[in-house]
């Protein structure tokens, strides 16, 4: 492919190597689909410190890494999840594609790799029509082939949950993988997924997740995300689109990879809509977690709640970036943002940047921000009845994590994140 | 007895009169042809079961916007007001005691009452009131009612207990000395101690040139404020006139005959 | 509905800006635009002394290399530095000794605008710097300053009397290639006020300057430099005006503020620049850089503001906590209505031990406005046991309005504790009712509900000035609501 040298940097041209790779295997929408968004990445380059958005994130030290080829070998990990105590639907991932037998599957719940469905009307509407706001994004959709679609059925509410299983690993030079995620739900359907994203070794996940929430739909969404935590880069780029009285309730735990950030578009489409977009984070070493949320209110009378909790340890750092923008017809919009970070160790380091955008008067939007160490009384109160100080220390930290866990619906899922974050905050 | 002398006053003088109003929220017709008339002096006592419109009749007679009267009128004091600005008929000496007080931060009571006395004022092209008067007639007042400088200071309503409002309602009534008062439900929320402060203060200003309209769902407050006449309001009409035994006979019975009349959309 | 009304109401407003009179006085112009032998006229009339037009002409240098800025992205048509007065003083203005030797028609102005320099030379306890267009026509109650050896003059006698003092601070807080705007001023700066507290010294009264642009096409760049040494106080006031113009004009202000050891420096602002018409046609573009340094341990340095004009501002008073126990404090109230935009809020960047800083913001936005809070905290790895509180508040009238939040927090240090809020609201049709069944009108209603939004702000103002800007919050709302 030819295109003008000077407009390259060398980590775009690292991460792009290999987009073309069964290119003309692809029906002809998906080869202009990716040809578009390659083009895009080689335009704009890897985002810096200098566009706003990435004002506290360093893509630098990707420019060093030396990607190996993508590896053909398809492996069938053994499952291992705290959350098969749900007993879901498994549903399993490897290096970003699908991996081992697909289950049997309630009637109205439709799950298939992206490659088998991509001729579909349906899946071409969708997914083409989504903007493509990221150099993230385009660099996942210039490499469109990997991942699945799940799909549910007009006024079918699935009783079992979904767990995806997500796995990476290698142990050669840096692996990139690009899986899509596309979840649709039509009007009135309901599901609950987890996703549960494991790596090991040296890896760049750069996953997109494309949601689309019909009338009446609800979805749970919760995400583990606990890959190695001295390697690994993960990106993950979740769009959301809902409409007239869709329910998100979303979460995520993120405590893996060297390098993370989570960036969501959550599009309020239709009226009277729930969104809550909850999460955690506990970083230690020389992590670095970047959560960055952009909810969009176009349309009157719905509710968006987002709750982050951060612990950081040791030479971690965390940011934490919110935009709720409230559109001028979106009279009625409740609009709350809450992000606190613990701060534990004198090397930890936070950033945030919560911003609000009004554009309805008749609005109750609120942001608030809190970062600093654990609170010295309670510390002494516990202290003070004879509980030595570290494990005081522990039981705040979990404490404080717990708070935002409590807020997930499913109780089930509710617990087993406990049990998971009780165990970190104990590291 | 009241009740009595209520009747005798009939051939008086009109304070307020309602004639066949009919006022609707949001395209929901809630007043539905209602007569009243309040003879200058007296007190009459609106009562009537939840969602018969009592609210929305005190909301009609101050002028809040979101209410469209579709016919009738109101007249006080000989001025129709029925499609005056709220200000406007404060102006002319009316006054809404509010069952659920707004808080407005950062304004502060005193401010605030200061504020509303000088605009009365203006709009009656009366000069303003002077600080000094001010200040001694707002000590004087709040002694009578148990309100504190700490509430005065604060801002209008904001952290107020129940009872605070409500004191705060009538500090203000007393204050402003309207000529026709409108009390809604303003013993709800209240203790008996309360009560007996807030009647207090409502009973220090009758007069034979002031009329009030004591809006409330139980009898308890009509035996601090002795109403000359009671109403019975239900399903947007006045179904049933009487004098104080008529408040006694609701304690008693309910409004369970009232009601039937409002499932069966009939009028008395 | 009050909102419906709201769009037509709001043409009302224009009649409504008080300082909006254009006064005939005599003035001495320096050619339009910009270039070196301007910057060498400007010097040559100040009578800088060498190193100062070697500073400014260095700042112009650079000035030219410099990219307008684009944080903050604005409705705004290129400014055209060339079509520019960048100096203009009436005639006879030359260094008046005493308030008797002042233009007497410049004394009116200053009346006008409810400023009266005489009246207040006698009774009030306020002295006044007032600077016309480029130059300070009078500064009162000099004397009675001296005494006590507090010096309270044009930033132009500074540069006469005190070099030393001037050369020492002048860039030190600012530098001058802060950014494109401060650069402009070091260039180009033509007059502003000095402010010098000796230790231990209690300022005995207010000072303040009122500013006041007059000519046509005419840039204001003055630049204010207040240095209060150790254990000192002082309370600061500036207040703007300019008249009705179809033309933006461009103001371009630079503050120093250098607080040693203990000391502590209030400064107030009431800024009514011109705020445009009701098309947004003219106005005042307001780009002023702020800053502050509390250099020694337990300085204090307390920036209160209330905006209501300019068509459009640029503004963040700031604070660098050097000093261990120092203290930022940032109040500010910003109403914007018709077309204005105002983009203010403050950094506070704590770097000493125990520092501690608070923001209050209260944005009210109405009409096609557009106000915005920008600030930034910033906790270096070495200010343990930092504090930072902000709370930002917005308030709407109308539904073409817009009001956004866009704070910036950078902790590095566990034993810091930062903590934001911000809320957006709007005027409650419940409270309207409320004060209007009162017997309040809903105009003034409005007045009194956002006073009460801002009380928390307007209580850090000044005694003399609360009810000059309580009134002015009513003024510049007048018409935003039906």
């Amino acid at each position: 492919m030819m295109v003008a040298e000077a407009q390259i940097n060398n980590n775009t041209i690292n991460l792009l190597e290999g987009w073309e790779e069964g290119l003309d295997k692809a029906p002809e929408w998906v080869q202009s689909f990716r040809k578009k968004a390659a083009d895009d990445v080689m335009k704009t380059g890897l985002p810096t410190p200098a566009w706003e958005d990435w004002k506290y994130t360093n893509l630098r030290n990707l420019e060093s890494v030396t990607l190996c080829e993508a590896s053909s070998l398809h492996v069938v990990p053994n499952i291992s999840s705290p959350f098969i105590d749900l007993k879901p639907i498994i549903v399993q991932l490897f290096n970003g594609s699908f991996v081992g037998e697909m289950p049997d599957l309630p009637d109205g719940l439709m799950i298939a790799p992206i490659n088998e469905v991509w001729t579909n009307d349906w899946f071409k509407g969708f997914v083409s029509s989504l903007s493509i706001d990221t150099p993230m994004e385009a660099l996942n959709s210039a490499f469109l082939n990997d991942g699945i679609v799940i799909k549910v059925s007009e006024n079918t509410k699935i009783a079992e949950p979904l767990l995806l299983l997500s796995t990476y690993e290698n142990s050669k030079d840096m692996l990139s993988v690009m899986p899509r995620i596309v979840i649709i739900l039509e009007n009135n359907a309901e599901l609950n997924i987890v996703e549960h994203q494991s790596g090991i070794g040296s890896y760049v996940c750069n996953q997109a997740t494309s949601i689309n929430l019909g009338e009446k739909s609800k979805l749970g969404h919760y995400i583990l995300q606990d890959n190695d935590r001295t390697q690994g880069y993960l990106f993950n780029t979740t769009k959301l689109n809902c409409y007239d009285d869709a329910v998100y309730d979303g979460f995520s735990l993120n405590h893996g990879a060297k390098l993370s950030r989570h960036e969501i578009f959550a599009d309020l489409l239709g009226e009277r809509i729930e969104c809550i977009i909850n999460g955690a984070y506990n970083l230690i070493s020389t992590q670095h977690h970047d959560t960055t949320i952009k909810t969009g209110h176009f349309s009157p009378n719905s509710i968006s709640k987002q709750i982050y909790k951060g612990v950081i340890n040791h030479e971690a750092s965390a940011v934490f970036q919110g935009r709720i923008c409230v559109h001028n017809d979106a009279q009625g919009t409740d609009g709350h943002q809450l992000n606190r970070t613990l701060l534990l160790s004198e090397k930890a380091e936070f950033n945030a940047k919560p911003e609000l955008k009004i554009y309805a008067d008749d609005v109750k939007c609120s942001h608030g921000v809190t970062s600093g160490d654990l609170n010295d009384e309670e510390l002494f109160y516990l202290r003070s009845r004879g509980i030595p100080e570290i494990e005081a220390k522990q039981i705040l930290t979990k404490a404080f994590v717990a708070e935002v866990i409590e807020g997930i619906k499913d109780s089930v899922v509710r617990d087993i994140f406990l049990s998971i974050s009780i165990e970190e905050g104990t590291k | 007895m009241r009740a009595q002398l209520g009747r005798k006053k009939e051939s008086n003088y009109k304070m307020i009169k309602i004639k066949d109003l009919h006022a609707s929220i949001d395209g929901k017709e809630v007043l539905k042809g209602l007569s009243l008339e309040i003879p200058k002096g007296e007190v009459h006592a609106i009562m009537g079961p939840n969602g018969s419109g009592k609210s929305t009749l005190s909301y009609v007679l101050s002028g809040k916007e979101g209410y469209e009267i579709t016919s009738g009128s109101i007249s006080f004091d000989g001025h129709d007001v029925t499609n005056m600005m709220p200000e406007e008929r404060a102006a002319l000496g009316m006054f809404l005691a509010f069952q659920y007080p707004v808080e407005i931060p950062g304004v502060t009571t005193i401010n605030f009452l200061r504020t509303a006395i000088n605009s009365l004022r203006k709009a009656r092209g009366e000069e303003e009131m002077d600080a000094i008067s001010f200040l001694k007639l707002q000590k004087a007042r709040t002694a009578e009612l148990g309100v504190t400088m700490d509430m005065l200071k604060r801002g209008l309503n904001v952290g107020f207990s129940g009872g605070e409002k409500k004191r705060n309602e009538v500090l203000q009534l007393v204050m402003l000395e309207p000529r026709f008062a409108v009390l809604d439900e303003t013993d709800s929320g209240l203790d008996i101690d309360a009560l007996k402060v807030v009647s207090k203060g409502i009973n220090s200003l009758r007069s034979a040139e002031r009329s009030f309209l004591v809006i409330t769902h139980y009898q308890r407050l009509l035996d601090y404020i002795k109403p000359d006449v009671v109403h019975v309001l239900a399903d947007g009409v006045i179904q049933k006139t009487g004098g104080a035994e008529l408040a006694l006979e609701l304690e008693k019975h309910g409004y369970a005959e009232f009601e039937k009349n409002q499932s069966n959309g009939a009028v008395a | 509905m009050a909102d419906k009304k709201t769009v037509k109401q709001v043409a009302d407003l224009a009649g409504s800006y008080d300082a909006g009179f254009v006064s005939d006085i005599e003035m001495e112009l320096a050619p339009k635009g910009l270039n070196e032998d301007i910057i060498r006229l400007i010097s040559s009339k100040k009578n800088d002394p060498d190193w100062l037009l070697e500073w400014r002409l260095k700042a112009f240098k650079h000035w030219q290399t410099m990219k307008e800025p684009e944080w903050a992205k604005f409705d705004m048509p290129k400014i055209d530095y060339q079509d520019i007065y960048y100096y203009a003083a009436p005639k006879n203005a030359q260094a008046p000794k005493s308030l008797d030797e002042v233009d007497p028609q410049i004394l009116e102005v200053y009346k006008k605008l409810g400023i009266p320099l005489k009246e207040q030379e006698m009774l009030a306890g306020v002295a006044v710097d007032a600077v016309f267009d480029s130059v300070s026509v009078v500064t009162t109650f000099r004397e009675k300053l001296k005494e006590v050896g507090v010096i309270f003059c044009s930033i132009s006698e500074a540069m006469n009397d005190y070099p030393e003092l001037v050369r020492k601070y002048l860039g030190s807080v600012v530098p001058m290639t802060d950014n494109k705007h401060a650069c402009l001023n070091a260039a180009v700066f033509t007059d502003g006020t000095f402010v010098y507290i000796p230790e231990g010294v209690r300022c005995p009264m207010e000072l303040s300057t009122y500013f006041r642009i007059n000519e046509a096409k005419t840039g204001q760049f003055e630049r204010t430099l207040i240095i209060a040494e150790k254990g000192s106080y002082v309370s600061y006031l500036e207040g703007c005006t300019a008249p009705m113009r179809d033309e933006n004009q461009l103001h371009a202000a630079v503050v120093e503020l250098i607080a040693m050891e203990d000391a502590e420096i209030k400064y107030s602002t009431v800024q009514n620049w011109y705020p445009g018409d009701e098309n947004g046609k003219g106005g005042i573009y307001n780009f002023v850089t702020k800053r502050g340094i509390c250099k020694g341990d337990r300085a204090k340095i307390s920036w209160t503001q209330v905006e209501t004009g300019s068509a459009i501002t640029w503004k963040y008073p700031s604070c660098i906590l050097k000093g261990d126990n120092s203290v930022g404090e940032f109040y500010s109230v910003a109403i914007t209505n018709n077309y204005q935009q105002a983009d203010t809020g403050t950094k506070m960047i704590h770097l000493g031990r125990n520092t501690t800083s608070k923001i209050i913001s209260k944005g009210i936005s109405a009409g096609h406005s557009n106000s915005t809070y920008r600030g930034l905290v910033r906790v270096s790895q070495k200010a343990k046991n930092a504090r930072n509180y902000t709370q930002c508040d917005s308030l709407l009238i109308g539904e073409d309005c817009g009001a956004h939040t866009i704070p910036y927090i950078e902790n590095r240090n566990m034993t810091a504790k930062v903590e934001h809020e911000a809320t957006t609201s709007k005027i409650g049709e419940d409270q309207l009712f409320y004060c209007r069944q009162r017997g309040i009108n809903e105009e003034e209603a409005v007045a009194l509900i956002v006073n009460g939004f801002c009380r928390e702000v307007m209580q850090h103002l000044p005694m003399e000035f609360a009810v000059e800007a309580q009134k002015l919050i009513g003024i510049s709302l007048e018409g935003s609501v039906g």
